[in-house]
């Protein structure tokens, strides 16, 4: 008796409660009866069971307050059916939003550390404008077979230094407003290497406008400005397309000497140049002796160059085509969380 | 579907099943709004919510009866009230209130120092009606003791009839789930019962 007492487990509540709604049959229903005669805890555990379920039973139904009757059939809400990008399954949308965030994340970094820079010429135009000095002086010595070429090619080149420094990117005008035409090279070539960090910005088509000795000549009295040659100089057809590109920066002109005829525009170039020259730094040797610049400097300005001047946009920096994929992985991962989420609320409303 | 066959003045609100088959609508409200009601105000303990939970729970079963497939209609339409209950329980957890108002009515004859909780007794003995309401009222707090789930399952199992299988449609679970259910939730009531029973009536307390 005392093995058996030790050995008895009480029925399971929950084969009291179906015993209780008659759903046991079978072996179930005899070892319950078999068991609820012997213990009569599992007696009393049954008899509360029935108590509560008798009670509430015996609840009544209360009639409601007021009818829920229709009198008119009520609107009829659209199904926000999801279209047809949002019927894949979810691990489409979690994955694109995962591979966008990550090439978001990418491009972001590398384009923060400058690793997204595609003009190798970058660097180099960071090291003009760190150190002036030594690269004009590299210029200078660069430009000795410049000016051996002759007085034309180096005009050439002086107007098209000109004609980019009167659009906004400038680096040392007024050693082409000199005596001599390797200052126009000299010009050049440090124009060659400002075009990078300057701006994207170089109006080429005044470049061809001064392929005479006459303005071989017009340069060459820019620098000495009272200088009778420059009078003499007759006014090059171009001239008045470079005046204007001097006047489009709408740099000041205060620095000129007034130059009344041919050698005034040559003058207007050189202030408006120097005006804009990043790089004239008073250490710079190629300003050495260049009597346009007289020491006199307006401060730079800044100004965006009106589009329509240029036909030629150098894109430098950071590609555009990373720009774009930076912006188009950040909307792809947007969209895509916004779908996740579109389709997470959907199911829950379903 | 044999409960809505009759006919209804609101007869001209006709909805069809997924099975094609044609219903008044009005009468399906007829015939188990007191039902939808009751369960609801169980579940809510506030008429009021209850009577907002069964208008919602119609309102969507209007709109869903093109999905039922001719069953159970009371089973179906429980189910749709429990799922809106659940929601404002949900939402309600999120701001809750308690209603203790009086019940407002309809003539100024009746009592209104009535509970929301208090329910209309056929007893005529003002003693007997007391203790009716006084059981309703302590069962009701239990009840809101419970866990939703398994205050959902007595409810359907215990009061609304409803066998296991239709409760199982009903709460969407299996019907392992709605046995489990029932019993604790049975267990929990009377454990309930059982320490508030200086509140019940003479009869109960003998049967506990």
């Amino acid at each position: 008796m005392w093995i058996f007492r030790s050995t008895h487990k009480h029925i399971a509540q929950d084969a009291l409660s179906e015993y209780l709604d008659g759903r046991l049959q079978g072996k179930a229903l005899e070892r319950v009866e078999l068991q609820l005669a012997d213990c009569d805890a599992c007696r009393q555990e049954l008899a509360g069971l029935q108590a509560v379920v008798a009670v509430m039973q015996q609840q009544p139904m209360e009639t409601p307050r007021r009818s829920f009757i229709m009198d008119a059939p009520p609107l009829m809400v659209r199904q926000s059916s999801p279209g047809f990008a949002l019927r894949a399954p979810n691990w489409v949308y979690a994955g694109a939003a995962s591979v966008a965030a990550l090439a978001f994340a990418v491009t972001i970094s590398m384009d923060a550390t400058g690793g997204l820079t595609s003009d190798p010429l970058r660097h180099d135009a960071a090291t003009v404008a760190t150190a002036p000095t030594s690269e004009s002086a590299q210029a200078s010595g660069a430009t000795g077979a410049l000016s051996e070429t002759g007085p034309m090619e180096a005009a050439a080149a002086e107007a098209e230094v000109t004609a980019r420094f009167g659009t906004g990117g400038g680096l040392e005008s007024t050693s082409a407003a000199g005596e001599s035409t390797a200052d126009a090279g000299v010009t050049t070539s440090a124009t060659r290497e400002s075009e990078t960090e300057s701006a994207p910005l170089t109006l080429a088509a005044a470049a061809p406008v001064a392929p005479t000795e006459d303005q071989a000549v017009q340069t060459q009295a820019g620098g000495g400005i009272s200088d009778p040659a420059a009078e003499e100089a007759p006014l090059a057809p171009p001239a008045p397309e470079i005046a204007l590109a001097s006047e489009a920066t709408s740099a000041p002109i205060v620095a000129a000497a007034p130059a009344p005829q041919g050698g005034e525009d040559s003058v207007a170039k050189s202030t408006d140049t120097e005006s804009k020259s990043p790089v004239a730094t008073p250490g710079d040797g190629s300003d050495k002796g260049s009597p346009g610049s007289g020491g006199v400097r307006t401060p730079p300005i800044f100004e965006p160059a009106t589009p329509e001047l240029y036909d030629d946009v150098v894109i430098s920096g950071t590609s555009v085509w990373w720009r774009v994929l930076e912006v188009a992985a950040g909307i792809l991962a947007a969209l895509s969380l916004a779908a996740l989420a579109i389709r997470w609320r959907t199911g829950r409303q379903h | 579907m044999a409960q809505i066959t009759h006919i209804s003045p609101h007869a001209n609100l006709l909805v069809s099943d997924q099975t094609g088959q044609a219903a008044c609508f009005n009468c399906v409200i007829e015939a188990h709004q007191t039902q939808a009601y009751n369960l609801a105000r169980r579940m809510l303990s506030d008429w009021a919510l209850a009577e907002d939970a069964v208008q919602e729970s119609f309102v969507s079963a209007y709109r869903a009866f093109n999905r039922f497939r001719g069953e159970n209609l009371a089973a179906w339409v429980l189910r749709i009230v429990s799922n809106t209950c659940r929601d404002m329980l949900r939402s309600r957890k999120s701001r809750p209130t308690v209603s203790l108002d009086p019940v407002p009515s309809s003539d100024g004859d009746e009592p209104q120092g009535l509970s929301a909780v208090d329910l209309p007794s056929t007893e005529t003995s003002p003693e007997d009606r007391a203790e009716q309401s006084e059981l309703a009222a302590t069962i009701q707090v239990c009840l809101d003791g419970l866990q939703e789930d398994r205050r959902l399952a007595i409810l359907l199992v215990d009061v609304h009839g409803l066998s296991y299988e239709e409760a199982s449609e009903s709460m969407g679970c299996s019907l392992g789930t709605v046995k489990s259910r029932v019993s604790r939730g049975r267990g929990g009531l009377r454990d309930c019962l059982r320490q508030t029973g200086e509140l019940l009536p003479s009869r109960f307390r003998q049967e506990v």
